[in-house]
């Protein structure tokens, strides 16, 4: 209902059928009360012809009877008071008259004679009655019911010339004379005969059907909703009183025939109606038509915009298009369309592509690759690595970096010929999906690439060369999804890439190995986010070789993966520098031992506890920050803090890193340089370094009592260290040879095995007093010695 | 005609001599209607006993002229056994006739003076008409007795009843409708009224009695009886 063509078909409908009920509102109420005071007006004068039609009667019959009461052999005949021949005068000269019923009586009203065999003298009280009371009355006319028919009694007096008798000479009120008196008067005319109440029509022109309806009508006509197609069977009546007899009462009732004075009325009223119908009808047809006009082409760009919705942009052809505006309208909409298409290919286009070089990006090839895998082509993956691009761009300029990239697109494009299956899918990497039908040789179709793209490159003025690492995974041998054979293809370049190959195809099992460390990754993030245990810290003893004193110790940290185990901490924390983790868990180290050390401080140990810490910690300023608001928290001194750099990461050469570590060097904390020996760090940059300590590497120490190499290199590191004050830790130590050969060489600490093994926080308290009273004995024995 | 007129004296005689045994006494009689208006042409007759044989009757012929379409006088009283000559005045018929009980006859149409006149028999009271002339109606009170009379205009009648008697009839042709009642009355239960020194008996009757010869007459005497009531 709440479509427009309902709408306007209501509207019209509603207005023509309100118009229509109107005019016959209207029309009946004026009709109503015109036709009223019209039926009143002729039933009124028809009552008067009425009384005048059965006043005339009256005289004309009286006039017929008394030529037979003044006929003088019809007074012998009375006179004879022979009942036989008084009957027979009387049917003779009844019938002279035409007179349907005769009776006489004496003067005193007793029957004499009748011509009706049933009405003999004395025989008929009711009629005897009447008769007496109308020679009371001086003789006359009246009416009587005998036998079921009515009759207009004229009585007269057989005078002789005074009266010796009365005739009574009854005329029958048949059909004939109420049609008669209906025509004359124009109303339907119906005697009736009341009895005890009841009331009889003895004759009608009416027909039985409408007799009763018509008896009971009011005189009055009311003004009532004539509808069509019901039965209106209304009549207006008007009852007259002709004789009021002892039993009975003698009436007429004269009824107008509402019908017939409705009956141009009626036809008005339905030719009203058909006119409303018939404009209903046209009023339908032409809403419908006007409608259509305008919704038909309504739900064509209803259609039409569904099919935009869908993303179908054909063009449209608006050819039921009624109106110049709806054609405005559909235009428009096609040229919407249009736009709609061509910006929707754009930004698809976009969407699929690498804005820079036109290429697919991973999403777009990764579709295709599927798409390839369903179809169960062969086919293999290169991924394509650009060495040392970031020099390029750091070197020259990014311009010229978008350049190279775009010629390697260029060439990219050139080698896939027919089937350009290319992506790029970050900075300096690209991909390219190769049919085997076309190299069916992958190795042969790399060498071909790389003939290809190392050519010399000219940009500008530079000319440049590249190199370029490569990485291969085939399908369907290498893995059945786009997802995986893209990873793999990933993990193979990877593996060129850091091992500096040209060329590497994905071995089988190494996703695996790359799964298995985000696996780590994860578990390890869900780990430092619980804090349930999983990670703790160890600590491992330094002692002063001079006065053997442990005063400091190594944190370290152990995993216990709840499934997997122990997990080596260089696996984790690699994965963890990897993929950035490395400063959360660096935070959660340093309070783990922030807090443990005030501990153990606080129960009046002197210990140091020493933090390693990763370069990428040394990037963030806000380390430092975190330390002392740590210490400020525990009330723990800075110089029970050290903090322990490997001597690579030491070298990274980052100005943020040195004025960190000058920063924490101001504030007290200790550094060390951890594994050093095995980097490659210049003297002269170990001495700008704001490190009061070296740690030499455990390579050199494990087997220091055994090899003269290594004796040589420590005692020269060590003489190196102490050359710059620097104070000279070695780890590893797992021999007293060792330690003591350490010793000689005037190494300041040791930490190894021989010592102790990385012990357990709450074990530190109980192994360091032990570890006293060790050292008080052998001072004695040491002391004793000497003494001795 | 010349010779019954001669042979009255001698009947009279007769009469008078006859009847010598009963002693009669004059008596006045004074009819009025109930509005005290005085009644002509009603007829006082003793109350006769005796068989009609005992008395002879009149030997005078009564007449019943017909003047101007009308009977001349409207009533006439006589003995039973009277004769009455109906002669025609008018210069038009007249078709004289009674169907009356006391003497049925018919003179068809006639004028001047009929052939013989009637004699009256049987007493009782004769209604005349003319069948021509409906309006006509005349009355012949033939009496049982010899004593009888009738009220002159102004009501009064005189006349000789035996001093035996103490009834008489009263007759007057409103009494009914057809004209055949008479009334019987006692005298001494009639009211006695003095008028010029004479003693009048009155006799009042119970209608109102109107003048004579318009009290039937007329043809559309009768009144309708339809009257037209509407329902409403």
């Amino acid at each position: 209902m709440n479509s427009l063509r309902s709408r306007i078909l209501l509207l019209c409908v509603i207005a023509v059928s309100a118009t229509a009920l109107a005019i016959l509102l209207a029309f009946w109420i004026t009709t109503g009360e015109y036709i009223r005071s019209q039926v009143n007006d002729r039933v009124e004068n028809a009552t008067q012809v009425f009384n005048q039609l059965i006043n005339t009667r009256e005289k004309q019959l009286i006039s017929s009877a008394e030529i037979l009461t003044s006929d003088f052999g019809f007074k012998q005949a009375v006179a004879t008071k022979d009942s036989a021949t008084i009957t027979s005068a009387l049917a003779n000269h009844g019938e002279r008259i035409n007179a349907d019923l005769m009776l006489l009586t004496d003067v005193e009203g007793n029957f004499l004679a009748s011509t009706m065999p049933g009405l003999l003298p004395g025989t008929h009280q009711q009629s005897t009655r009447l008769v007496q009371q109308t020679i009371a009355a001086g003789g006359g006319a009246s009416f009587i019911e005998v036998d079921g028919s009515l009759y207009q009694m004229i009585l007269l007096p057989v005078r002789a010339p005074i009266p010796i008798a009365f005739a009574a000479v009854g005329f029958r009120m048949d059909d004939r004379l109420a049609k008669e008196l209906s025509q004359l008067s124009g109303l339907e005319v119906t005697f009736i005969s009341e009895r005890d109440g009841t009331e009889t029509a003895m004759v009608s022109t009416l027909d039985d059907q409408v007799l009763n309806a018509a008896l009971s009508a009011a005189a009055d006509v009311e003004v009532s909703l004539r509808l069509p197609f019901i039965e209106n069977s209304h009549f207006s009546s008007r009852k007259l009183y002709l004789a009021e007899n002892a039993a009975e009462t003698i009436g007429v009732v004269l009824s107008a025939s509402l019908d017939e004075a409705y009956l141009a009325f009626d036809e008005l009223r339905d030719n009203i109606l058909l006119i409303a119908l018939t404009l209903l009808l046209l009023t339908i047809i032409g809403s419908v038509v006007v409608s259509r006009n305008l919704t038909v082409p309504l739900s064509q760009l209803v259609d039409i915009v569904g099919d935009f919705a869908r993303g179908n942009y054909r063009k449209q052809h608006a050819a039921d298009a009624g109106t110049s505006e709806l054609q405005a309208l559909f235009n428009a909409f096609s040229l919407m369309g249009d736009k709609i298409q061509e910006r929707e290919l754009q930004i698809t286009y976009q969407a699929q592509h690498d804005s820079l070089t036109g290429l697919m990006n991973r999403n777009t090839l990764q579709q295709r690759i599927s798409s390839l895998i369903d179809s169960q082509h062969e086919f293999f993956l290169i991924g394509i690595n650009i060495r040392g691009f970031k020099n390029i761009n750091d070197t020259f300029g990014q311009e010229v970096g978008d350049t190279v990239l775009k010629n390697v697109a260029d060439r990219l494009r050139q080698f896939s010929g027919n089937n350009q299956l290319n992506a790029r899918l970050g900075a300096d990497e690209f991909l390219l999906v190769v049919g085997r039908h076309i190299h069916p040789d992958a190795e042969q179709g790399c060498k071909q690439l790389l003939q290809l793209l190392c050519a010399q490159m000219c940009v500008g003025k530079i000319d440049l060369s590249l190199n370029f690492c490569l990485g291969i995974a085939e399908f369907p041998q290498h893995a059945d999804t786009a997802e995986k054979l893209m990873r793999r293809t990933s993990i193979a370049l990877d593996n060129a890439r850091s091992e500096g190959a040209i060329l590497r195809f994905y071995q089988k099992g190494a996703d695996d190995a790359h799964l298995k460390r985000l696996k780590i990754v994860n578990d390890l993030k869900a780990a430092l986010a619980n804090n349930d245990g999983q990670l703790f810290m160890v600590y491992q003893p330094k002692m002063n070789l001079r006065s053997g004193m442990v005063d400091k110790m190594e944190s370290l940290i152990r995993w216990i993966h709840p499934e997997d185990g122990f997990i080596p901490p260089d696996t984790f924390i690699e994965l963890a520098e990897q993929s950035g983790l490395i400063t959360i868990l660096t935070d959660w180290v340093i309070e783990q031992v922030i807090r443990q050390t005030a501990m153990w401080v606080q129960s009046g140990y002197i210990i140091q506890s020493a933090i390693n810490i990763s370069a990428q910690d040394l990037e963030r300023e806000e380390l430092l920050t975190l330390v002392e608001s740590f210490l400020q928290e525990t009330g723990l001194p800075n110089h029970h803090l050290c903090f322990e750099l490997t001597e690579r990461d030491m070298m990274q050469d980052a100005d943020k890193a040195v004025a960190l570590m000058q920063g924490f060097k101001e504030r007290g904390f200790d550094l060390s340089v951890d594994d050093y020996g095995i980097g490659q760090s210049s003297l002269s940059k170990l001495k700008q370094m704001p490190v009061s300590e070296i740690k030499i590497d455990k390579s050199f120490v494990l087997t220091l009592d055994q090899s003269d190499t290594d004796q040589i290199i420590v005692r020269s590191t060590i003489e190196l260290g102490h050359n710059f004050h620097l104070k000279v830790i070695a780890e590893g130590v797992e021999t007293q040879a060792s330690q003591d050969i350490l010793h000689a060489m005037g190494c300041d600490y040791i930490q190894g095995y021989h010592l102790a093994r990385p012990l357990a926080a709450k074990a530190v308290a109980s192994w360091l007093d032990e570890h006293a009273q060790r050292r008080a004995l052998a001072n004695n024995g040491a002391g004793l010695q000497e003494n001795a | 005609m010349t010779h019954s007129f001669s042979a009255l004296p001698y009947f009279f005689a007769l009469f008078s001599l006859g009847h010598a045994a009963w002693a009669t006494a004059t008596e006045h009689f004074l009819v009025i209607d109930a509005n005290n208006r005085p009644v002509a042409d009603a007829v006082i007759a003793a109350k006769e006993d005796r068989p009609l044989t005992s008395f002879t009757a009149s030997q005078n012929v009564a007449v019943m002229d017909q003047i101007n379409r009308s009977f001349q006088p409207f009533v006439i009283d006589i003995d039973a056994g009277q004769r009455v000559s109906f002669p025609n005045s008018d210069n038009i018929r007249h078709h004289v006739y009674s169907f009356s009980p006391a003497k049925a006859f018919e003179l068809k149409l006639y004028s001047g003076i009929p052939e013989a006149p009637l004699t009256f028999a049987d007493p009782g009271i004769v209604v005349l008409g003319c069948n021509i002339h409906d309006s006509m109606v005349g009355y012949i009170y033939v009496s049982a007795s010899p004593h009888h009379s009738k009220s002159n205009a102004e009501g009064k009648v005189t006349l000789d009843l035996p001093k035996d008697s103490m009834e008489i009839h009263v007759w007057h042709p409103s009494f009914s409708l057809d004209g055949q009642k008479q009334l019987t009355m006692s005298l001494h239960n009639l009211p006695v009224k003095t008028i010029a020194e004479n003693q009048y008996r009155v006799i009042q009757l119970d209608s109102s009695v109107s003048a004579p010869g318009t009290s039937t007459s007329g043809k559309n005497s009768f009144k309708s009886n339809s009257k037209f009531k509407s329902s409403q």
